[in-house]
């Protein structure tokens, strides 16, 4: 048994799609021109800014996750519900 | 020698990209706050085996969001000295051209040095552009130098190589990462050879691969050149080629000095 509240975690992976998707937006930056540090920066840039997009990743991922689980959840409580009622029911006849 | 004032990168593009580092770096503190609220997220919210697998996720997100901003706020600091920096030498390079424009010769970006007819003037001129094109290279070593090892800091490249010096203003060989290997064994002690003869760096000789096939091959290649081939040159003739005379410079003869 566990309790959620379906209310708050729908909200909280709400936001964590939005953060993801923003982060990701704001990960695409480009390369300056630094001259002879051309190569360097564009290694040392498109690493740091991987990182960034994997954790937009990862809560993207997170949320969605997140709002699959209270989908289901519910739709198991629902069922569950359901079968208790049946039960009941088919005992009182 | 001439003396060049090109110059290459863009301290805009720096600043600008030095600004959106900063952004997302504030995005991803704010990202990390929200984060570390989810880490920890009261049970009546999220009970279960399945809320702590959450709470484990978002703070290993929360951990990882923290890194980024910090790398993020250290690069964007750094870029943006670099491309300060990299304005100061621009600005040092234009004002050289500029000066040097009224007393010198300049073709394209290259500063012509005076010739054996410039007066005092034009000669005090070149000194006084030099040293500051010179001091303006230095900085821009620097400024290299201090991007790529904050690159190296916070991104994990390459550490840069020391700056520039060595002998004749060269850069120093790259540091050994690590301990020097033991050295190699003696050979073992072999009967004299004879000295193999000088072989030219474009010559035809394949490279020995084996010690044995080292005389065989090499005179070979190297065989005496019989009394009767004219056509075949002399081993004298290997010796470098004697330098191009020097090209005419055209305000030396039509104009005169200045």
């Amino acid at each position: 048994m566990f309790t959620i509240d379906p209310r708050v975690l729908r909200r909280a992976s709400r936001d964590l799609i939005r953060h993801g998707l923003d982060l990701d937006d704001e990960c695409q930056i480009p390369m300056p021109r630094t001259g002879r540090s051309y190569c360097v920066t564009q290694e040392g840039l498109e690493r740091v800014l991987a990182r960034s997009a994997t954790t937009a990743d990862g809560m993207r991922r997170l949320g969605e996750a997140l709002d699959g689980f209270v989908s289901s959840s519910s739709v198991l409580d629902g069922t569950v519900g359901w079968g208790f009622d049946l039960i009941h029911d088919q005992e009182l006849t | 020698m001439t003396l060049s004032t090109y110059f290459d990168g863009d301290p805009e593009s720096c600043w600008r990209v030095a600004r959106r580092l900063d952004g997302l770096a504030e995005s991803l503190e704010v990202t990390s706050r929200f984060l570390s609220h989810q880490a920890s997220l009261p049970a009546d919210d999220f009970e279960g085996l399945s809320g702590n697998a959450y709470r484990d996720s978002a703070g290993r997100l929360h951990d990882e969001a923290v890194a980024g901003a910090s790398a993020q706020r250290a690069l964007a600091a750094a870029l943006d000295d670099f491309g300060t920096d990299l304005d100061g030498v621009r600005r040092v390079l234009r004002r050289a051209r500029a000066l040097a424009r009224d007393h010198l010769v300049i073709t394209a970006q290259e500063i012509q040095p005076p010739g054996p007819y410039a007066d005092e003037r034009q000669r005090e001129v070149f000194r006084m552009v030099a040293g500051a094109v010179r001091e303006a290279r230095k900085v821009e070593d620097q400024a290299h130098h201090d991007w790529q090892a904050a690159l190296a800091q916070h991104a994990g490249t390459r550490a840069p190589s020391p700056i520039a010096g060595g002998p004749f203003g060269l850069p120093m060989s790259d540091p050994i990462p690590g301990p020097l290997p033991d050295p190699l064994p003696e050979p073992p002690s072999e009967p004299p050879s004879e000295p193999l003869p000088d072989v030219p760096s474009g010559g035809s000789a394949p490279a020995p691969t084996t010690p044995s096939a080292v005389p065989s091959a090499v005179l070979a290649a190297v065989s005496p050149v019989p009394d009767d081939d004219w056509a075949s040159p002399p081993q004298d003739d290997w010796e470098p080629a004697p330098p191009p005379a020097p090209a005419l410079v055209t305000w030396e003869l039509t104009d005169g000095p200045r």
